[in-house]
């Protein structure tokens, strides 16, 4: 489905790629504009700019058609979070996109696709617990039938069988939190994770909990969740490497981008 | 995401054709019409030849920016600051010469593959909102895939000049241009000021424009 939209998923592949250095790079090139006139209606500059202060740039015209509140985070922590972000830009630039490049090198889509499903799959009791929490039994009863029919005949996830008849309805406890009023707090940019708020942290935390592979035991089950978590985010990368550098590129301010980005993500999470 | 969303924004684009001459039309109507006449291109060129990237971006260049208003475009990300930087003309007129630039650039190295532009079947307008100078035209576009239909709501911002209506903006499931850029040159002025701000966008302008030169030497 070309324009399906699953910002949870991409949201922390963000951490990564950001504080690129892109923004500061000087260029000895010169500027690149167009000496060809454009043959588009352009007003008349003179007129325009008479009239210019005494037209509101700031407010949309149709502001008002809009019903959603728009989430916005206060940022008291910049400074500290923009040097995050930078160090997460460049362990995603040393470390995380050769990995993913070199992933996506050897390993077919198809494979990568099924390990995704299997990832996403895992979080089905997160979608669950947060449904019924929300109110919303019948979603919840799609996140629990979609569990034990991917689980099962979808062999642990690879295969989303149950996609054919109902869609996943990823909801999460940050959400949940968000629909019952409680303030996200400061905005936060975290190490290696990336974009949150205090109350995302906590709901992270506490999805931790619903996550079934955290209850894994054994003497080596600490390296193997690192490995999993690890694969999943190179993973996940794998599918967006060009996305990623197209953002960078497409940003004069990568951190004010990320910012909005995740702002705009808590809105439509509330909405939904 | 927001990258598959810039490369939309650019597409919905150039759905809307040359500006209507003549007897005044409603804005509705000519994103309507437009978009009619560009579905019908599309679907006609991708029948005939392969509707590669270069046949694209001549479509681009020649069929979006008659309708499209960089100059509002430019003051509306601005926002607040246009009042404070409205009176330098020769800046705002420098600025709107480079943030079009890079606009142009951005979709020459950000276009998503043919396959997104052949499967867009139909636009409808679905609202239309003219609140003074200014107008709001909603629209669904339909794109069919592998027997999949998908329906994509995109609005179109357009402000009146005579007879005529230009698109400012367009958004996307909440995400525009000016929306998206905003933030960003609000930062850049807050902290170094406008002529940074050209800078800024110059040097991306390059950098992308660098990239797309030597990946062409390479393939």
């Amino acid at each position: 489905m070309i324009f399906r939209v699953r910002p949870i998923l991409f949201l922390p592949l963000l951490i990564f790629f950001l504080a690129l250095p892109s923004a500061s790079v000087p260029t000895q090139e010169p500027p690149v504009l167009s000496t060809k006139k454009s043959p588009s209606f352009q007003p008349d500059i003179s007129e325009a700019s008479a009239a210019d202060s005494e037209i509101d740039y700031a407010t949309d015209p149709f502001a008002e058609e809009v019903s959603e509140e728009k989430v916005r985070l206060s940022d008291p922590l910049e400074p500290v979070n923009r040097l995050f972000l930078k160090i997460n830009g460049v362990l995603y630039l040393i470390v995380m996109r050769p990995a993913a490049s070199g992933y996506r090198a050897v390993v077919p889509k198809p494979i990568r696709t099924g390990i995704r499903n299997g990832f996403h799959n895992l979080e089905e009791p997160i979608h669950f617990v947060s449904s019924l929490l929300q109110g919303k039994p019948r979603d919840a009863g799609v996140a629990l039938g979609r569990f034990f029919v991917n689980s099962t005949v979808g062999i642990a996830g690879f295969f989303d069988v149950a996609g054919k008849h109902r869609k996943a309805i990823d909801r999460s406890l940050d959400q949940t939190f968000a629909k019952a009023d409680v303030p996200p707090g400061p905005y936060l940019v975290l190490p290696i994770s990336g974009p949150s708020t205090v109350r995302g942290s906590l709901a992270s935390v506490a999805e931790g909990f619903l996550q079934p592979i955290n209850y894994l035991s054994g003497d080596d089950s600490e390296e193997i969740l690192t490995g999993l978590y690890a694969g999943k985010t190179v993973n996940e990368v794998s599918f967006r490497i060009e996305e990623i550098d197209s953002l960078s590129k497409s940003s004069l301010d990568p951190y004010v981008t990320v910012k909005e980005y995740y702002e705009r993500k808590l809105t439509k999470e509330k909405g939904r | 995401m927001h990258q598959r969303r810039i490369v939309l924004l650019f597409l919905f684009l150039f759905l809307a054709t040359a500006p209507s001459r003549g007897a005044e039309t409603s804005p509705g109507a000519i994103i309507e019409q437009n978009a009619a006449k560009a579905v019908a291109a599309i679907q006609k060129r991708s029948q005939h030849s392969s509707l590669d990237v270069g046949a694209i971006r001549t479509i681009f260049i020649e069929t979006m920016e008659p309708l499209f208003d960089y100059r509002e475009m430019t003051l509306r990300t601005l926002g607040r600051y246009a009042r404070k930087y409205g009176k330098d003309r020769k800046g705002i007129e420098e600025l709107t010469g480079v943030f079009r630039e890079f606009l142009r650039q951005l979709f020459r190295t950000t276009l998503l593959p043919k396959t997104e532009f052949e499967h867009l079947k139909e636009v409808r307008v679905t609202d239309e909102l003219i609140k003074g100078r200014y107008a709001r035209v909603k629209t669904q576009s339909i794109v069919e895939t592998s027997g999949e239909t998908s329906v994509l709501d995109v609005n179109y911002m357009l402000v009146r000049h005579g007879k005529t209506w230009q698109i400012y903006d367009m958004e996307i499931d909440g995400y525009g241009i000016v929306g998206s850029y905003r933030s960003q040159f609000a930062s850049v002025l807050k902290n170094h000021g406008l002529k940074d701000l050209i800078q800024r966008l110059r040097e991306k302008t390059a950098e992308m424009k660098r990239e797309e030169t030597s990946k062409k030497k390479t393939s």
